[in-house]
């Protein structure tokens, strides 16, 4: 039995690039690439380049994710729902204060540094402090903090004086999201463009020239792989996808039922099955404390995009309530 | 590296070069050793004739461990096509762009790759790079 993904519409123009990290998004010019990338969803510092002389920085600091983990934390949510108590309101930051901060001259460099502040702008779902200073080079950014997801997000373009710092700084704010969108993140980076439910926390991740690897877990012990293979036409010459996929798919379990079927309209290999043994039953006890359905069961897709010449696997071990969690990642992936 | 290349500033008997500017390794225009000749074998792989080295340590080496007067190294699909583009009027740059549209590959992954297989085939002396007209290093 064959099964079909269809490929999702790209929302965005196709030659600019598009970025995704820890639920931030947002569209850049074509053949900007990322540089830096942070572990943590909590706070962190991403950084883009152009191949001439400019450069995007956005730094993002998430006020909630450092709350201590403690009993009364936790208890907090139902303590109140039982009291019919509304949560705290969140204590709003103060943008200009954090911007001062951030253009405090710094050194010998930044004597020379002038800026100008444009007073707080407020809508409907963010307070933001558009900012630009000029001196060793010019930038346009802007600081605000979201309304819905209380992040705090800081993004500058930076450039030399011939730069169109403007005009990329204006494409990359139209369209910045600071958040997932219907419970998912839009993980994108070097042509790979996949997305991961929102409560998946990134664990692991590879970036390597012709290899990226993205690896996530999720609250009871489900964990989502996310593999990008450049060079497809030469790395997979001497093997079948279902060869490939048996070399390269190492979540694989012993016995899972391997199927040819397509993805995005490309041949690929799809597999399920259910891990078994003594580790996988103590894995399932371990992971029992959190839910009563161990992740114990593995679904996997490898396919080739002749289009991007690349070849991509998506591998989940998952619970049995999150039957169609493999669709929902392939229907959100983008390979061409 | 940062220690090496301030030692190498201050000491400048060390001979440390200072480390590359990155649109100045881009403008460089490699060019294959003259003295190597290469052939393409039916899956279309260079395999490069390397002569043993002709100077005083080539000679010493040669004697004591019975080095043959010709090496022979294969290259790979993609290094095979990196060293066609190694003709003297390409620019790294160029050969980047060129690679990065035949195997459809982001161009800084491609310049990673690029730049490390280069350097790693200049320090074998396999390569050189020509500053201007005629003039190589």
């Amino acid at each position: 039995m064959k099964r079909s993904v269809s490929a999702r519409e790209r929302s965005d123009d196709a030659p600019n690039t598009l970025v995704g990290w820890q639920g931030l998004r947002f569209v850049l010019p074509p053949e900007w690439n990322v540089t830096a990338v942070p572990m943590s969803a909590g706070s962190g510092y991403l950084k883009i380049d152009s191949p001439g002389t400019m450069f995007a920085q956005i730094r993002w600091l998430d006020p909630g994710a450092g709350r201590p983990n403690t009993l009364l934390g936790m208890l907090m949510p139902w303590i109140r729902s039982a009291l019919r108590r509304p949560e705290a309101p969140r204590k709003n930051m103060d943008l200009q204060a954090q911007l001062e901060r951030f253009l405090k001259p710094k050194g010998r460099a930044g004597k020379r540094l002038e800026h100008k502040v444009r007073p707080e702008e407020t809508d409907a779902d963010r307070r933001s402090v558009r900012f630009s200073w000029s001196g060793k080079g010019q930038a346009q950014g802007k600081i605000w903090e979201c309304r819905s997801c209380g992040r705090v997000v800081m993004a500058q373009v930076v450039g030399e004086s011939r730069d169109p710092v403007a005009d990329t700084a204006a494409l990359m704010f139209a369209n910045f999201c600071d958040h997932g969108v219907d419970g998912w993140n839009t993980w994108a980076l070097y042509d790979l463009v996949a997305a991961a439910p929102e409560e998946y926390r990134l664990v692991s991740q590879k970036l390597m020239s012709g290899y990226l690897k993205l690896s996530f877990r999720g609250a009871s012990g489900e964990h989502l792989v996310i593999e990008r293979w450049g060079l497809a036409n030469v790395t997979r010459k001497k093997f079948t996808l279902s060869e490939w996929f048996a070399t390269q798919c190492t979540l694989a379990p012993a016995r899972c039922a391997v199927e040819e079927g397509s993805v995005m309209g490309h041949a690929a290999v799809l597999a399920a099955g259910k891990q078994t043994g003594p580790l996988a039953m103590l894995k399932g006890l371990r992971d029992a404390i959190g839910s009563w359905r161990p992740a114990n069961r593995y679904d996997a897709a490898v396919w080739e995009c002749e289009e991007s010449n690349k070849t991509y696997a998506v591998q989940i071990t998952r619970s049995s309530k999150s039957e169609s969690l493999l669709q929902q990642v392939l229907a959100r992936c983008e390979c061409h | 590296m940062r220690i090496k290349h301030a030692a190498g500033r201050y000491l400048p008997f060390l001979k440390i070069a200072p480390p590359a500017d990155r649109d100045a390794v881009r403008r460089l225009r490699p060019l294959r050793n003259p003295a190597i000749d290469y052939a393409l074998n039916d899956a279309g792989e260079a395999i490069l004739s390397v002569p043993r080295r002709k100077d005083r340590f080539g000679k010493i080496m040669g004697v004591l461990v019975r080095a043959p007067e010709v090496r022979t190294v294969q290259l790979d699909e993609v290094g095979t096509f990196v060293w066609q583009l190694c003709d003297g009027t390409r620019t790294v740059e160029a050969i980047v762009k060129r690679t990065s549209e035949e195997y459809k590959m982001s161009r800084r992954e491609v310049e990673i790759s690029v730049t490390t297989y280069l350097q790693m085939l200049t320090e074998r002396r396999f390569v050189g790079f020509v500053q201007k007209a005629g003039k190589s290093t």
